[in-house]
């Protein structure tokens, strides 16, 4: 491979997107593959994402973090479900079953969760992005609704159905608080 | 024993733990194994190429190198009266070239800001069978992959316009290397484990490297030789 850092040389000075890319390239990858289920797609999917991310770069403070990786990654996701939608609205699978399907990453490797993280999990990805960016890591409604490309009514419905949803798959799980 | 209400709050308790969790238990970098292809390997270089200008100097790249393009054929004209255009640009845009062997770099520079206007040059000649997949074009870039109906032979063109500051480091993989002549320049094709050919060199201000695999040298040389002026 031949590498053209022009204009930048030290460490330091290297760019913030060439260690985002250096840092999150393969999770990206991996997240858009277990989306699509091809590796082309899966590529393209994170090619996407990093044009989406240098409108995004000089927002970054810290590259190798929590909240930082949690950014990486729902930009990945939504670069595979735009793709999903281009290349595979065909299939006899829909983006429904896709997205209610999706786990990433897988449960095994997340120890133990409570009843409740537990039922978070089963959100469908549309609504469980929203409460990760909004309740896990405190963006605004108006960062929201631009990373994931709506518009602010559509985010308020969605959280509203979200928390819809979460009752729902609580009251299945028979979840209950002593009162 | 009272339904848990999905609230706000209830919300804000729980989601930074299991974040925490979530992203915790997402594999290092290092522990992925996972080979990118050649052709995303070589759009996201092109991709990190940009996105460093536009971080460095904070205005759209288009803009900036439209304004060094201009400023160059403006210079042209006050130069060109009885020089050929293929002499001028020669004149104009001399660049020094250090080549570090040991880290497999080459450093480019030449006096002040004269880069010179990029021409990207397309191929005449493709092979039967391979069709253009990725046509990615900017002002100081041209990126083009084809594919075979398989989607497994593939070969890339690229060219780079070579900017002061420039340094280009080779991955220095290659299990033969030999000279060549592309398009009357000294170049020289290389060869990868993986069955990859690439062909590179260079032009007045154009870094040029055409990579094929699975297709023979001189298939691909053929391709290189037809590359032409739009």
């Amino acid at each position: 491979m031949l590498l053209y850092l022009s204009l930048l040389d030290t460490e330091e000075e290297k760019s913030k997107f060439e260690q985002l890319y250096y840092q999150y390239r393969k999770l990206m990858y991996l997240c858009a593959r277990e989306i699509l289920k091809d590796d082309q797609l899966a590529e393209d999917a994170v090619h996407e994402a990093f044009i989406k991310l240098t409108k995004y770069v000089k927002k970054i403070n810290e590259i190798k973090c929590n909240k930082t990786k949690r950014f990486i990654v729902i930009v990945v996701e939504s670069a595979a479900k735009d793709i999903w939608r281009k290349e595979k609205r065909n299939s006899s699978t829909s983006w429904e079953d896709v997205e209610s399907g999706y786990q990433f990453p897988v449960k095994e490797s997340v120890g133990e969760l409570s009843v409740v993280e537990e039922a978070i999990c089963r959100l469908p990805l549309t609504y469980r992005q929203i409460f990760q960016l909004k309740y896990g890591w405190g963006y605004s409604n108006k960062e929201i609704a631009e990373i994931l490309d709506i518009r602010e009514g559509t985010l308020r419905q969605r959280l509203a159905r979200g928390k819809i949803i979460l009752q729902e798959i609580l009251e299945e799980m028979e979840v209950h608080v002593d009162g | 024993m009272d339904k848990i209400q999905v609230t706000d709050e209830m919300l804000y308790r729980y989601m930074p733990g299991l974040e925490e969790k979530l992203l915790n238990a997402l594999p290092e970098e290092e522990e992925i194994r996972v080979k990118f292809t050649e052709e995303f390997n070589q759009r996201m270089e092109v991709l990190m190429r940009r996105a460093k200008q536009k971080e460095r100097y904070g205005i759209p790249v288009t803009t900036w190198r439209r304004m060094a393009a201009a400023l160059a054929v403006i210079i042209a004209g006050s130069m060109a009266a009885t020089m050929s255009v293929e002499a001028n640009r020669e004149k104009l845009y001399e660049f020094i070239r250090k080549v570090y062997e040991t880290y497999a770099e080459t450093h480019y520079s030449s006096e002040g800001d004269k880069v010179g206007k990029f021409v990207p040059l397309y191929p005449k000649y493709i092979p039967e069978g391979y069709e253009l997949v990725i046509k990615e074009e900017y002002d100081d870039i041209l990126f083009l992959s084809y594919e075979n109906k398989d989607g497994v032979h593939s070969i890339t063109i690229r060219q780079d316009q070579v900017i002061n500051g420039m340094v280009v480091a080779d991955d220095n993989e290659y299990i033969k290397e030999e000279p060549c002549i592309v398009r009357d320049q000294k170049g020289r094709i290389c060869y990868k484990e993986n069955g990859i050919i690439r062909v590179l060199w260079e032009t007045s201000n154009t870094l040029h490297v055409v990579s094929g695999k699975d297709i023979s040298k001189e298939e691909l040389l053929k391709v290189c030789e037809s590359l032409e002026e739009k």
